[in-house]
C-alpha cells in the first residue's frame, strides 16, 4: 500500500504542466531518433542530452526516459517498413515485421509493435515499480560465472530459433562470434585479428553490420528480381481502420506479448544485456514456445509483438539497478547516470529516502510517458504504412542512400559505409546460401560478454572450471543447458528407433 | 542474365577463416598462462567452427544450385562510387549524384519524378542527419577549396 501511495504522489509530480509537456517532446523526438537507421537509443540520448541543460533536474530526466523509452518503439517503425532495424533493439522485430508489410500488412504490424510495446513497458513498469530494490540485489548475485553459464545457455538457444536448418545456424552463429573476436581483446585491450588495419582496432561496429545484413543485402537481392517483385496495388486499402487487428490476432498476440515482458524485464536488469538482448531472447521464446512457431519468420503478429514487448520491458529493467543501486545495466543508462549526477542527484538505496518525490514522479512518469508513445505511434501507422506502397524500382536508390546514412552516423565516418557494404554482401551471400542472419548477430552481440565473462572466471578460479558448478545460479543454469542439449538429442534418437 | 553458381563459396570461406583464426591465436595472440590469453576464445571457437564447416560443406554437395546476377553488383558499386565522390564533391552531393543518375539513367524515371524524390530524399537527409542529429559528413575537396 505504501508504494502505491508514493506512485500516486508521484503522479502528482508527473502531471505537472512542464514535466507532461517534456513527456510529449521526449516520446515525439525518442521516436524519430528511434525510426532513423543508424543513431540509437543510446546515441539519441546522449544527442538530445544538452537540450535539458537548462530544464529542472525531474523535467530533465523525465524527458531523457521518455526518449530512451520512445527509442524502442521508433526502431521497429523502419525495421517493419524498410527491412533496416532503426536500433539494435529492433533486429528481431524483422523478421516478421518486413515479411508482414510485404504482404500489405504494415499497418497491422506496426499497430501490433506499438501496442505490444506499450504492454511490455507497462508489465516491466509495474515490476519495477513494486521489486526494483529486489530485483536489483538479484542482479548483483550475477558474477562472471553465472553470467557466463546464462549466456551459454542463451547461445545454446540460437538452436531454437534456427528452425528447419540447425546446421547452417550454428555455421551463422559461429561466423558471429569470430567477427565478434576482431579488434581487441576485452579483457586486456591487446588488438587482434585487425590484420595492420587501424580501423578494425575498435572492433566492427554493430549498427553499420545490421544495416548491411538486413537492409543493403535485401537491395543487392532486390536489384536481381526488381520487375518482378509485387508492389502494393493502390487497391489495397492502407487506413487506420484496416491496421486495427481482428479478435483472433489480438487473441493470438497475447500470450507472447506477456511472456516476452517478464523476460524483457529480467534481461534488462542484467549488467550488459539490455534492449538488444531482450528483444533476440524474446523473440527466440517464442519461436520455442510459442503456438505458432513453425509460422515464425514468415510474417506473424506473434514474432513482432514477443520481440517489441520484450525491449520495452528492458528498458524499464535496466532502469531499476540505475535507480536502487546506482549501477547502470547498459550505454544508455550509463548516459542518464551521467546526466542525474550532472543535476546533482545520486541514484541508489538513498535515492528513494532523500529524493523521494523526484524518484516516484520518474516512474509515475514513464506510465505516462508510454501513453503518449502509443498515442503518437498509434496516430502516424496510416501515413508510415503507405510507405510500402512505393514501387521497388525506386525504393532500391533511396533505401541504399538511407544503408549509406545510417552506417555513416553510427561511426561519423565511411568506415561505417563500408562496413556495411561488406555486410551486404556477406547477408546476400548467406541469403543465398540458406544461412539465416539472426543467429550470426546474435552471436555477434553476446559473444565480447561471454568471452569477458568466461576469463573473468577463470582468473577468479585459478583457471579451476569448477567455479562454473560450486556457484548455484551457475549450476542451475549449467543443468538448464545440459537439459536443452540432451532432450532434443533423446526425442531424435527415440525417432529415428521408430523411424 | 550471365549467373554463377555460389553453393561452395560461403562454407569454404569459412573453413579459410577458420584456419587464420587458429594460426593467428597460436602464434600471435597466445593460449593459456597463467590465466586465459587473448587467443583462448577464439581458438576453441575456430576450431569449433572448422568442424561444423567441413560438415556443412558435406552437405552443400547435396542442395540445388544458388546463383548470382552481376546486375546485383550494381548498388554495391554506386555507394562504392558514392564513397570515392565524397572526398572530391562531399556526402550530401554526391549522395545526390548517386540518386539522380540511377533515377534518371538506370531506371528511365521522368525528370519530374528523378527531380522530385532525389530533392526529398537530400533535404530529409540534410535537414534530419546533418541539422538535426548533427553527423560530420564529409564536406570535400571541392567545398575546402570555394570557402
Amino acid at each position: 500500500m505504501e508504494t502505491l501511495s508514493l506512485l500516486f504522489s508521484g503522479f502528482g509530480t508527473a502531471l505537472q504542466f512542464n514535466n507532461v509537456i517534456a513527456m510529449i517532446v521526449g516520446a515525439f523526438l525518442g521516436l524519430v531518433v528511434g525510426a532513423l537507421p543508424g543513431i540509437g537509443s543510446l546515441t539519441g540520448v546522449a544527442l538530445l542530452l544538452p537540450l535539458t541543460y537548462t530544464f529542472d533536474p525531474t523535467t530533465a530526466i523525465i524527458m531523457l526516459c521518455a526518449i530512451y523509452y520512445a527509442n524502442m518503439y521508433g526502431g521497429s517503425y523502419s525495421a517493419i517498413l524498410l527491412n533496416i532495424p532503426g536500433d539494435n533493439s529492433a533486429v528481431m522485430t524483422t523478421l516478421d515485421g518486413y515479411p508482414m508489410a510485404k504482404k500489405g500488412q504494415a499497418g497491422k504490424a506496426l499497430f501490433t509493435a506499438n501496442v505490444s510495446s506499450f504492454v511490455g513497458g507497462t508489465i516491466g513498469m509495474i515490476i519495477l515499480t513494486f521489486f526494483a530494490p529486489t530485483l536489483a540485489k538479484l542482479g548483483l548475485k550475477f558474477g562472471a560465472a553465472e553470467m557466463t553459464s546464462l549466456l551459454l545457455v542463451a547461445m545454446t538457444s540460437l538452436g531454437w530459433m534456427i528452425g528447419e536448418k540447425p546446421l547452417k545456424g550454428l555455421v551463422s552463429a559461429l561466423l558471429g562470434i569470430l567477427l565478434a573476436t576482431i579488434g581487441s581483446d576485452p579483457v586486456n585491450g591487446t588488438g587482434r585479428f585487425y590484420f595492420g588495419i587501424d580501423y578494425l582496432l575498435g572492433g566492427i561496429e554493430f549498427i553499420p553490420l545490421v544495416i548491411g545484413v538486413f537492409g543493403f543485402s535485401q537491395m543487392i537481392t532486390l536489384m536481381g528480381e526488381r520487375f518482378n517483385v509485387h508492389t502494393l496495388s493502390t487497391d489495397i486499402n492502407l487506413s487506420y481502420k484496416d491496421s486495427l487487428l481482428t479478435r483472433s490476432e489480438a487473441k493470438r498476440i497475447v500470450a507472447p506479448t506477456l511472456r516476452s515482458a517478464f523476460l524483457g524485464t529480467i534481461i534488462g536488469i542484467l549488467p550488459g544485456a539490455g534492449g538488444s538482448v531482450a528483444n533476440f531472447l524474446g523473440y527466440v521464446l517464442e519461436k520455442r514456445v510459442g503456438k505458432n512457431k513453425e509460422h515464425m519468420g514468415e510474417g506473424i503478429p506473434e514474432g513482432v509483438a514477443a520481440a517489441e514487448a520484450a525491449n520495452n520491458a528492458a528498458v524499464a529493467g535496466a532502469l531499476a539497478p540505475l535507480l536502487s543501486l546506482g549501477i547502470p545495466g547498459s550505454g544508455t543508462t550509463a548516459v542518464l547516470l551521467g546526466g542525474l549526477i550532472m543535476w546533482g542527484l545520486t541514484p541508489g538505496p538513498l535515492l528513494f529516502v532523500q529524493n523521494s518525490d523526484f524518484a516516484w514522479g520518474l516512474i509515475a512518469s514513464m506510465y505516462i510517458a508510454n501513453i503518449f508513445t502509443l498515442a503518437v505511434g498509434l496516430l502516424i501507422i496510416p501515413g508510415l504504412a503507405n510507405l510500402s506502397r512505393v514501387p521497388t524500382r525506386m525504393l532500391i536508390p533511396i533505401i541504399s542512400v538511407v544503408c549509406f546514412v545510417g552506417a555513416y552516423s553510427s561511426t561519423n565516418s565511411l568506415y561505417g559505409v563500408v562496413i556495411m557494404l561488406c555486410a551486404g554482401v556477406l547477408g546476400c551471400v548467406m541469403n543465398l546460401g540458406g544461412y539465416p542472419a539472426a543467429p550470426m548477430l546474435l552471436a555477434f552481440v553476446l559473444a565480447p560478454m561471454l568471452e569477458e565473462n568466461m576469463r573473468k572466471a577463470f582468473v577468479m578460479s585459478f583457471g579451476s572450471p569448477m567455479i562454473f558448478i560450486q556457484k548455484p545460479i551457475s549450476l542451475a543454469f549449467l543443468l538448464l543447458l545440459a537439459a536443452t542439449l540432451i532432450i532434443p538429442a533423446i526425442k531424435a534418437l527415440k525417432r529415428n528407433k521408430k523411424a | 542474365m550471365k549467373q554463377k553458381s555460389l553453393k561452395f563459396v560461403f562454407p569454404l570461406s569459412l573453413l579459410v577463416l577458420g584456419l587464420v583464426w587458429i594460426f593467428v591465436s597460436i602464434t600471435d595472440l597466445g593460449i593459456y598462462g597463467s590465466e586465459p590469453k587473448a587467443g583462448f576464445f577464439p581458438l576453441i571457437m575456430a576450431v569449433i567452427m572448422i568442424i561444423i564447416a567441413a560438415i556443412d560443406l558435406m552437405y552443400t554437395f547435396k542442395i540445388g544450385k544458388s546463383t548470382f546476377s552481376y546486375m546485383q553488383f550494381l548498388p554495391i558499386i554506386g555507394l562504392f562510387g558514392v564513397i570515392a565522390c565524397s572526398y572530391l564533391l562531399g556526402t550530401i552531393p554526391s549522395l545526390g549524384i548517386f540518386l539522380l543518375l540511377w533515377m534518371r539513367v538506370f531506371e528511365k524515371y521522368s525528370w519530374k519524378v528523378t527531380l522530385i524524390t532525389t530533392s526529398i530524399t537530400l533535404l530529409f537527409i540534410w535537414g534530419v542527419f546533418d541539422v538535426f542529429v548533427s553527423v560530420n559528413f564529409q564536406t570535400g575537396l571541392l567545398w575546402k577549396l570555394l570557402m
